[in-house]
């Protein structure tokens, strides 16, 4: 296995925003250290209980420093001049607000890659207006899409933004590396949604939207193309039908049922403009199988279908476990957590990433010592004053 | 940030939001199509409703920021040809299949021996191994199985009709890539990024269906959950005081459940969204609207950030605004430089930058290789 290949990189993340611990996560597992400032007691994913769940942030070294203080102040741009990165999760001014603006980070520290992100960037009449992940995704347009037969939306809740900060994180650093300057970064959360579904936000200056339609996928112009009840509790499956050939190998399966061999269903066109019926009878078919067997059956008569997986099932799936997608890591409090990993492997590149230290303030004696080099007198010094609390 | 990266971008849909957020980013993104254009190209809706590809919404958009070559690297007489391609890149990104794959000489070991230096990205339902290696995954079949499906209250789960496998795919690919770059840049070795669709998002998806989110309102939908985060605590006494603003006893009870649940859906009920997101946002509540895309177009912290930039399409007679970048930085340009190119534009440009000569290509159109 080759060296992390962020071994010996720093980042400085402030605030317990879920963007902000997901952004900085990537990095965590290619060998980066992390160290999240907690200002204020507050509940970050780390207390969030991780039983049944996946920690979301491990890897994570927390100090706390109270940035309504003025040793407080010292120590942040200390550790913010032995850092490389600072994520910035607070809120549009808050950092500013403490002395901690980003032109006086880049002029103490002039290589330094600084992103802020929030939910409509640091600009604009809006910037104060308060939300994560699931408020962002509803003002890009994801909730309303989808679709269900009683017509409401439901909520989409993407998490992409964090992926986008992760990317300017990562291409920052290419940057850095291949001699250029340090930046501040500016993330709308907003707009990377936005950005995201780009193709159905396109219109003429002054014209209509992309002819007003939802976002569609490719294969939403399939037919078959849902989710369809299996035998057992809460078991559904998906399947997805692209052409002519594929409908022919699913009749095939189904054993060529009468109903689905009438003209109105020949074609895909047709297919679609009686979806309903389709579905119907599909779900009537579906219904008698248990969900991996007919995925098995599908896959192997050549056909896109999937297990509708959460939880416990994703934690089974024997391609994520060849993945390593969940990796177990040892935590001296809990026993042991899970964290997960990347959509990606890189070639030679393990998970780098240890257990996080479950309570906030947990680090700071260690981090003040071993990044800024303060003996354990004057930490208690410090702390005796109130630097943290 | 990535100028001077050359990025070869031979994918299909899962790749081209990648291909062009690295073109944002400042790398030289070249996209290569068979000969006759990409399948996905053919895919409306068109502009102005017009069926040709170059007018294909999705070509326009993601192609943005690219230039464009047609090259069938299967082809046998195209062997040379390609392994100058691919010399010539930094960043190679594909989605084939496996039989795709191997006809394109794209086996890992085989790239990594030919093209040490090469950082290869590869897109697929899940990924380049393991026992579903060989499965079939649209973009329906890849969430289900990531646990990317929603699912609320006791209706069954319903699907998302956005293709949220391949709107991650894009910036997690990319940066994968500037990851591999990284360490490229280091030991001199490039290797395989290896995507996974499925794996893209089960990575930091929650529990789905827990708190309340979505409430009709008079006109529309507005989001805001209803759980007990404690730094969410100040969102929800703000909210209740609004309520209680609208009469005693309106408020509904303090403790989450069906009353309170009940007293919200008739506030939001008896209001516009545009009431509901003003109102929410002056006392700091993190309610909502869910917009479609004409509310998004007229956006004001939209528009007062310039997010949507217009490009001219002098062969399309027209112009077009979109979604012109992801995030702006006091370094560095981010945002699409140019318009999408048209089939085949920079052929002759590129292949000569690949060492590939007027005679070779002559020979390569004579076997249909572009």
């Amino acid at each position: 296995m080759a060296a992390p290949i962020y071994a010996g990189v720093c980042m400085l993340e402030f605030g317990s925003s879920p963007t902000g611990a997901l952004a900085t996560g990537f990095f965590a597992e290619q060998g980066a250290t992390v160290i999240r400032i907690e200002s204020r007691p507050w509940r970050g994913p780390a207390e969030q209980d991780p039983a049944g769940g996946v920690l979301l942030d491990a890897g994570r070294h927390r100090v706390a420093i109270d940035l309504a203080t003025d040793d407080g102040i010292v120590l942040a741009l200390r550790l913010v001049e032995r850092a490389d990165v600072v994520v910035d999760g607070l809120a549009p001014g808050t950092l500013a607000g403490f002395g901690l603006a980003p032109e006086r980070l880049l002029l103490r520290k002039p290589d330094l890659i600084l992103v802020s992100v929030s939910p409509f960037g640091q600009a604009g009449p809006q910037r104060d207006a308060r939300g994560e992940h699931a408020e962002a995704a509803a003002i890009a347009g994801f909730s309303p899409l989808p679709g269900s037969s009683d017509g409401a939306p439901a909520s989409a809740g993407d998490p992409l933004s964090p992926r986008y900060v992760a990317l300017l994180i990562g291409a920052a650093l290419l940057a850095r590396r291949r001699g250029g300057r340090g930046q501040h970064i500016d993330v709308s959360q907003v707009e990377t949604g936005v950005y995201s579904l780009g193709e159905w936000r396109v219109r003429e200056p002054a014209g209509p939207t992309s002819a007003g339609r939802a976002a569609r996928s490719c294969d939403e112009e399939n037919a078959p193309h849902g989710l369809y009840p299996c035998h057992g509790d809460e078991a559904w499956i998906a399947i997805s039908v692209s052409d002519d050939e594929d409908w022919d190998a699913l009749l095939a399966a189904m054993g060529d049922p009468e109903w689905a061999t009438q003209p109105r269903f020949a074609d895909r066109a047709s297919r679609r403009r009686h979806a309903d019926e389709l579905d119907a009878g599909i779900a009537a078919w579906t219904r008698d199988f248990a969900p991996y067997e007919l995925m098995a059956g599908l896959q192997a008569a050549g056909l896109a279908a999937g297990v509708v997986q959460h939880d416990a099932a994703l934690r089974r799936d024997p391609q994520l476990a060849h993945r390593g997608h969940y990796v177990r890591l040892a935590d001296p409090i809990r026993g042991s957590v899970v964290a997960e990993r990347a959509g990606f492997r890189i070639t030679g590149q393990a998970a780098a990433f240890e257990a996080s230290s479950p309570a906030r303030a947990e680090d700071t004696d260690a981090v003040l010592q071993e990044r800024l080099g303060l003996d354990p007198q004057e930490v208690a010094a410090l702390r005796a004053r109130g630097a943290w609390a | 940030m990535l100028s001077g990266v050359r990025v070869l971008d031979l994918s299909g849909e899962p790749g081209w939001l990648a291909g062009r957020i690295l073109a944002d980013l400042g790398a030289d993104v070249v996209k290569v199509e068979p000969p006759g254009g990409d399948r996905i190209a053919r895919r409306g809706p068109y502009l102005r409703d017009i069926e040709d590809p170059e007018r294909s919404l999705a070509w326009l958009v993601l192609q943005g920021g690219k230039r464009a070559i047609t090259f069938d690297g299967t082809v046998p007489a195209a062997r040379w040809a390609r392994a100058q391609l691919f010399a010539w890149a930094d960043v190679l990104i594909e989605s084939f299949a496996s039989p795709v794959r191997t006809d394109w000489g794209l086996e890992a070991d085989r790239t990594a021996a030919e093209h040490p230096r090469l950082v290869h990205c590869s897109i697929t339902p899940f990924g380049r191994t393991g026992p579903y290696a060989e499965f079939r995954g649209g973009a329906l079949v890849v969430a289900a199985m990531g646990g990317g499906t929603v699912h609320a209250g006791d209706r069954p789960p319903v699907r998302c009709t956005a293709p949220h496998a391949v709107l991650r795919a894009g910036p997690e690919a990319a940066l994968g890539i500037v990851m591999a770059l990284h360490a490229q840049a280091a030991t001199g070795r490039g290797g395989l990024v290896d995507v996974s669709l499925q794996e893209c998002i089960a990575h930091g998806t929650p529990t789905p269906g827990s708190p309340r989110e979505i409430w009709a309102a008079r006109d529309g939908w507005v989001l805001f959950r209803l759980h007990d985060d404690a730094r969410r605590d100040g969102g929800l006494r703000a909210l209740r005081a609004w309520l209680a603003e609208s009469g005693p006893g309106s408020d509904g009870p303090l403790s989450i459940g069906a009353d309170l649940e009940h007293a919200l859906a008739s506030f939001f009920g008896a209001r516009t969204c545009a009431e509901l997101g003003e109102g929410a946002l002056a006392r700091g509540i993190p309610l909502v609207s869910c917009n479609d895309a004409a509310a998004l177009v007229a956006h004001p912290q939209l528009r007062a950030q310039e997010l949507f930039t217009t490009l001219e399409l002098p062969a399309c007679d027209a112009a077009i605004e979109l979604p012109g970048a992801f995030a702006r930085s006091t370094g560095y340009p981010i945002g699409v430089r140019r318009r999408a190119p048209r089939i085949g534009e920079h052929q002759e440009e590129v292949f000569a930058a690949a060492g590939i000569g007027r005679a070779e290509c002559e020979k390569l159109a004579a076997e249909g290789a572009i």
